[in-house]
C-alpha cells in the first residue's frame, strides 16, 4: 500500500466532517429555527406568495363588489382594488404589504385566499351590508362627524355601518412601498382620525340613551317599576359633592318611571343611579359595560364583531360607590365614567328588541366558493343569551315606543311602522383650548316595535350645521330625523 | 486465453471484459427520471401542462447519457460506475431548479451540459494514460497561470458582479479560472510527485516546527502565491480559498507532514487578516456573516434571503415551483442550493449533500486505490476541488463560513464550471480505469474490487 493512502484518507475524513457540519447547520436552519426564519419580519416570501394568488372578491349582500383583485405587472401579481373607496373603508380594511391586512381583509384572510392555478374557482366573501343602505348612511351623515349603525337584532347581521370621516383604502394597498408608506403616514397622522371607525373603535358618553340601561337595572334589581312615582324636581345632588345634576334645558320633571323615560328626566335617572349603588355596575355589566380593569378604567369585553377593532364599553369601578358616589348618579344619565361606541349602544338596544338576548354582531353574511355554493354561513350564537329578563326588555320596549310617540323622539315617528327609540344629548369632554364643545347627539332605536327587524343607532359627534348652538344639537332634533330616514328606506317608504 | 499486457489501445482488451456497464446505466437512468419528473413538475405548477420542450429535453438527455456511457464503456471500461450517474443527478437537479428560476438560463445550461459531455468524451479519448499529464506538467502550469491572469488583462477580461473572472468571446463569457483549477492541480500533483521525498525528508527544524527546504518548496510557493494574489485582485475570494485548501491538502498528502498543514493554516490566517484590512469587500463579507440582520436591506440582504429560503422550506419544502427563491439575487448560480432548500426542503437539500458526499467518497476511493503516486495525488487533488468547492459555497449560503461566490459543482448555472467539472469526472474515471487495468496486469486484485472480476481472473 502506497504511503500516500493514509494522509489521503485523513483528508477525505476531514472533507466528510465538513459535509456533516453542513447537514448539522441545515438541521438548525430548516428544522430547529425554521419557524423563526419563516416569520422573520424581513422575510417577504409569505406576502409575495399571498399576492401571487388570485384573491376573492368582497361583495355586499346585494352583490356590489367592494373589493377585488386585478392582475398587475409587478412582482406581486395581483393588485387589490376598492371600487367604492371610503364608503367601505372601515369594513373591508385593506390588503397591504407594508402594514399587513385590516378589516375583512384580515379577519377573513384565509377565506379570501385563492389557490394558485385555480383562477376559475376563487372564493368570495359576502357582506351582510346592503349597498343602498350603506350609501344612504353616508348621504345622511353628510359632513357631520359621527356614525350610523343598522343591525338586525335577532341575528346580529350589520346591514349598514358608516362612520364619517372614513378613508379610501386604495392608496395604502398600492404595491409601491414608498407611495403606500406616504399614504399610510398621512392617514394615521390625520388629526381627524379617519382611519379609526367612530362606529365601533371609539367610545363616547352615551348620554340619555343610557337611560335604557339604567331603567333595565332598576327594574331587574326591583328598586323601581314602570309605575314608581318620582317627585317633580329641578335637580339632584348626589352625595359626596355639591355639584347639582340638572334637567336638560333647566326645567323641572318627574312622575312615573315611564314618564321620566319619555321626557328623558335627568333628575329621576341620576337618583336611580345613586340608589342602585354598587349593583348598578353589576347590572350594566350585563350589557357589556365594564368587567375588567384596564389602566384604572373598568372596561367591558370588546363586542365580538367579526372584524378587529371593536372596543368595549366602560363603567364605574366595581364596589366604588362608597368613594365615588357622584359617578353613579352621573352614570344614571350616561355621563361620567360611562362610555360606549355606537356599536355597543346598538347592542344594548338590540338586547331590548331581542327580548333580553344580545346578538353577536357581524359584517360578513357568508362565504362562497367560486361556483357560488355557500361554504359557510356566519350565523353566530348570541353574545349574551338572556342578558336580562324578557319581561324587563318588554317594559323598556314600551318606554321606547312611548318616547317616540309622545316624548323626546317624536321626530323619528313614521306613520305605518311603530318605532321604539331613545334620544341622547351627551356632554362631551372637550379639549382644554376649545372655546366650547357641542354635545353629542344620539338616537338609538328599533322597529317595528312589536316584531323588531332593525336596530338603528345614530351618533353625531359634531354637527356641521349649528355646531355651536347646543339647543339644535340634541338627539331628538338632530339624530332622530336621520333614523327616521333610514327606516323609511328600510321599509320601502321612500 | 492468455492475459494480454495492459495497453493504451482498447481493441486488444478481450471481448469478455467489455461488459455493458449495467449499474452505471441504471443509475444514470434514475438520474434522468428524477430530472424529467422535476422538470415536468415545475411546468405543471405554473400552467397545468407538460412543458412543450419535454420531448426534446428527454431526447437530449438520453443522447448525452448514451454517448457518455458508450464512451466510458469503450474508453475506460473498468472505471468506477458511480461518478458519472452522480454527476448527472446533480446536474439534473441543478437544471430543474434553473429552469424554474430562469427559462433562458435553463436553455443555456442544457447547451453547456452537452458541451460538458463532449469535453468529457474528448478527455477520455485524448488522455489514455495519466503519465502523459505528468510529462507535460510545466506546460499545464503555464496554461494555468495564463488562464488565471487572462481576465485581469484590460480589454480581454470583463467584470461581472464586481469580480473580474470572465473573458468575453463574442456573446459568450467564459471563466478561464475553472480551467486553471484543473491545470494547476495537474502541475501541483506532478511537482509534488517528483519532490515529495525531498520535501518530506528535509530536516531543518526550528524547535519542534519543521521547516522545509526553500529550494524545493520555493517554486511551488511562488506559483501558489501568484495565483492567490491575482485572484484576490480579481476579488474572487472563493477561488483563492479553494486553491489554498486544495494546495494544502495535496501538500499534506504528498509529505504526510502535519507541519505543512499548520504552516498552511498560519499562511491562510495571515492572508485572511491582510485581506480583511486591505479590501472592503472582504470586510463586508465577514461582517454580514457575523450579523446579517445588521443590514437586512443592503449588505446582509443576500445572505438573509438565503437563510429565509431554508427556513421557509422547512423539512418538506414548499414544493417545486411553489416557493419564492427568486427573492435571492443570483439564485441560479451562487445561491442555487438555497433555492433547493426552499422548494425541496431539508430532505432535498440533504439529498444533494449526500450525492456530493458519495461523489467525493468515490473520488477519494479512486485516489487511495491508485498504484502510482502521481495518479493518487492527482485524484485526491481533483476530488478535493469538488469537495472543498462544494463546502465553500454550501457553507457560505448556510452561514457556516463567510460567503464567497463559487459555483456548486454540477448544480449551479454556469458553463465553464460545468465543463471543467465534467473534465474532472473524466480524469477520475481515467485514473480509476487505469488502476483496475494495472491490477489485472500485475495480478493484484484489490480486496474490495468486483467479485466477478476476481473470479474470472482466478479462472485464467
Amino acid at each position: 500500500m502506497s504511503e500516500l493512502v493514509v494522509p489521503t484518507r485523513r483528508v477525505a475524513r476531514f472533507v466528510f466532517i465538513l459535509f456533516f457540519i453542513l447537514v448539522g447547520q441545515l438541521t438548525y436552519l430548516q428544522v430547529v429555527r425554521a419557524d423563526d426564519l419563516k416569520n422573520d419580519k424581513f422575510n417577504v416570501r409569505t406576502i409575495i406568495n399571498e399576492f401571487a394568488k388570485p384573491r376573492g372578491d368582497i361583495v355586499t349582500s346585494d352583490n356590489q363588489v367592494v373589493a377585488f383583485s386585478e392582475p398587475s405587472n409587478d412582482q406581486l401579481k395581483f393588485q387589490r382594488v376598492y371600487p367604492q373607496g371610503e364608503l367601505y373603508g372601515h369594513i373591508t380594511g385593506f390588503q397591504s404589504i407594508l402594514v399587513g391586512n385590516t378589516g375583512v381583509e384580515s379577519a377573513y384572510n384565509s377565506a379570501l385566499r385563492g389557490k394558485r392555478g385555480e383562477e376559475q374557482n376563487v372564493p368570495r366573501v359576502v357582506l351582510s351590508i346592503d349597498s343602498e343602505i350603506q350609501t344612504l348612511l353616508k348621504e345622511l351623515l353628510g359632513t357631520n362627524i359621527g356614525a350610523i349603525v343598522v343591525m338586525q337584532p335577532n341575528t346580529g347581521s350589520i346591514v349598514g355601518m358608516y362612520a364619517n370621516p372614513s378613508y379610501d383604502p386604495n392608496p395604502i394597498a398600492v404595491h409601491d412601498s414608498v407611495d403606500a408608506q406616504k399614504a399610510y403616514t398621512a392617514l394615521v397622522q390625520n388629526p381627524e382620525k379617519p382611519s379609526v371607525s367612530r362606529a365601533f373603535s371609539e367610545r363616547y358618553p352615551p348620554g340619555s340613551t343610557f337611560k335604557i340601561v339604567t331603567s333595565a337595572a332598576s327594574i331587574e334589581t326591583g328598586i323601581a317599576d314602570a309605575e314608581r312615582e318620582f317627585p317633580q324636581a329641578f335637580s339632584f345632588t348626589p352625595p359626596l359633592t355639591d355639584r347639582e345634576i340638572r334637567n336638560f334645558g333647566g326645567g323641572g320633571c318627574g312622575g312615573t318611571l315611564q314618564r321620566s323615560f319619555r321626557e328623558s328626566c335627568n333628575v329621576t335617572f341620576a337618583k336611580l343611579g345613586d340608589e342602585l349603588k354598587d349593583n348598578f355596575v353589576t347590572e350594566m355589566g350585563k350589557f357589556g359595560f365594564g368587567g375588567q380593569l384596564d389602566n384604572d378604567v373598568n372596561v367591558g369585553e370588546n363586542p365580538p364583531l367579526d372584524i378587529d377593532g371593536a372596543v368595549g364599553a366602560t363603567a364605574p369601578k366595581e364596589n366604588s360607590y362608597a368613594q365615588d358616589a357622584p359617578n353613579f348618579a352621573f352614570a344614571g344619565i350616561g355621563q361620567g365614567l360611562v362610555s360606549a361606541s355606537p356599536l355597543s349602544v346598538s347592542l344594548f338596544t338590540a338586547t331590548i328588541a331581542n327580548q333580553g338576548t344580545t346578538p353577536t354582531p357581524h359584517v360578513v353574511d357568508r362565504l362562497e366558493d367560486g361556483r357560488g355554493n355557500v361554504t359557510k354561513r356566519i350565523g353566530l350564537d348570541p353574545w349574551k343569551e338572556n342578558a336580562i329578563s324578557a319581561s324587563t326588555a318588554s317594559t323598556i320596549r314600551d318606554f321606547m315606543v312611548d318616547a317616540v310617540q309622545r316624548g323626546t323622539g317624536t321626530r323619528a315617528k313614521i306613520p305605518s311602522v311603530q318605532v321604539a327609540g331613545k334620544t341622547g344629548t351627551a356632554q362631551a369632554s372637550c379639549a382644554a383650548d376649545a372655546p366650547s364643545c357641542p354635545p353629542h347627539a344620539w338616537f338609538t332605536s328599533f322597529a317595528p316595535a312589536e316584531a323588531p327587524e332593525y336596530v338603528v343607532t345614530v351618533f353625531i359627534q359634531k354637527s356641521s350645521g349649528n355646531a355651536l348652538s347646543s339647543n339644535a344639537a340634541t338627539g331628538g332634533q338632530l339624530a332622530a330625523p336621520i333614523a327616521k330616514a333610514v327606516y323609511e328606506k328600510l321599509f320601502g317608504l321612500r | 486465453m492468455t492475459q494480454t499486457e495492459p495497453t493504451t489501445t482498447y481493441k486488444i482488451i478481450p471481448r469478455s471484459r467489455l461488459r455493458i456497464r449495467t449499474p452505471e446505466l441504471l443509475l444514470s437512468s434514475l438520474a434522468v427520471i428524477i430530472t424529467i419528473a422535476g422538470y415536468s413538475l415545475t411546468s405543471l405548477v405554473d400552467n397545468r401542462f407538460l412543458p412543450k420542450q419535454l420531448p426534446s429535453l428527454l431526447l437530449l438527455m438520453i443522447i448525452l447519457i448514451v454517448v457518455a456511457h458508450i464512451a466510458v464503456w469503450i474508453l475506460a471500461p473498468r472505471a468506477d460506475a458511480t461518478l458519472l450517474p452522480l454527476a448527472v443527478f446533480l446536474n439534473g437537479i441543478g437544471f430543474v431548479m434553473i429552469s424554474r428560476l430562469n427559462r433562458d438560463e435553463a436553455q443555456a445550461q442544457a447547451l453547456w451540459t452537452a458541451v460538458g459531455i463532449f469535453a468529457f468524451v474528448i478527455t477520455l479519448l485524448v488522455i489514455r494514460k495519466t503519465t502523459s499529464l505528468h510529462r507535460y506538467r510545466y506546460t499545464f502550469a503555464f496554461l494555468g497561470l495564463i488562464a488565471i491572469i487572462l481576465p485581469a488583462i484590460p480589454g480581454v477580461g470583463s467584470e461581472i458582479n464586481g469580480a473580474r473572472l470572465w473573458i468575453q468571446v463574442g456573446s459568450f463569457s467564459f471563466q478561464p479560472g475553472e480551467a486553471a483549477k484543473v491545470f494547476l492541480t495537474i502541475f501541483i500533483a506532478s511537482y509534488l510527485t517528483d519532490t515529495r521525498d525531498l520535501l518530506a525528508s528535509s530536516r531543518r527544524s526550528m524547535g519542534k516546527l519543521f521547516i522545509p527546504d526553500i529550494k524545493f518548496f520555493g517554486p511551488l510557493l511562488v506559483a501558489w502565491g501568484a495565483s492567490i494574489l491575482v485572484m484576490v485582485r480579481q476579488k474572487d475570494l472563493g477561488s483563492s480559498l479553494l486553491f489554498f485548501a486544495v494546495f494544502a491538502a495535496m501538500l499534506y498528502i504528498a509529505t504526510n507532514r502535519a507541519s505543512y498543514l499548520v504552516t498552511g493554516l498560519a499562511f491562510f490566517a495571515g492572508a485572511a487578516a491582510i485581506a480583511y484590512q486591505l479590501f472592503d469587500h472582504v470586510r463586508v463579507r465577514v461582517e454580514t456573516w457575523v450579523d446579517p440582520w445588521a443590514s437586512p436591506q443592503d449588505e446582509g440582504f443576500q445572505l438573509l434571503q438565503s437563510l429565509f429560503s431554508f427556513g421557509t422550506g422547512g423539512v418538506k419544502g414548499t414544493g417545486l415551483g411553489l416557493g419564492t427563491p427568486n427573492q435571492i439575487p443570483n439564485s441560479s448560480t451562487d445561491f442555487i442550493f438555497s433555492a433547493i432548500g426552499e422548494e425541496l426542503g431539508f430532505i432535498g437539500a440533504v439529498a444533494v449533500i449526500i450525492a456530493l458526499l458519495l461523489f467525493v467518497a468515490s473520488g477519494y476511493r479512486i485516489a487511495t486505490r491508485a498504484q502510482r503516486p502521481f495518479a493518487q495525488l492527482f485524484a485526491a487533488g481533483l476530488t478535493t476541488i469538488i469537495g472543498v468547492q462544494a463546502f465553500v459555497i454550501l457553507g457560505g449560503v448556510t452561514r457556516v463560513i463567510p460567503l464567497t461566490g463559487v459555483t456548486l459543482p454540477f448544480v449551479s448555472y454556469g458553463g465553464s464550471s460545468l465543463v471543467a467539472n465534467y473534465v474532472i469526472v473524466a480524469l477520475l474515471l481515467r485514473i480509476s480505469d487505469e488502476t483496475q487495468r494495472d491490477n489485472l496486469s500485475t495480478g493484484t486484485i484489490l480486496a474490495s474490487s468486483d467479485a466477478k472480476e476476481k473470479k474470472r481472473f482466478a479462472q485464467k
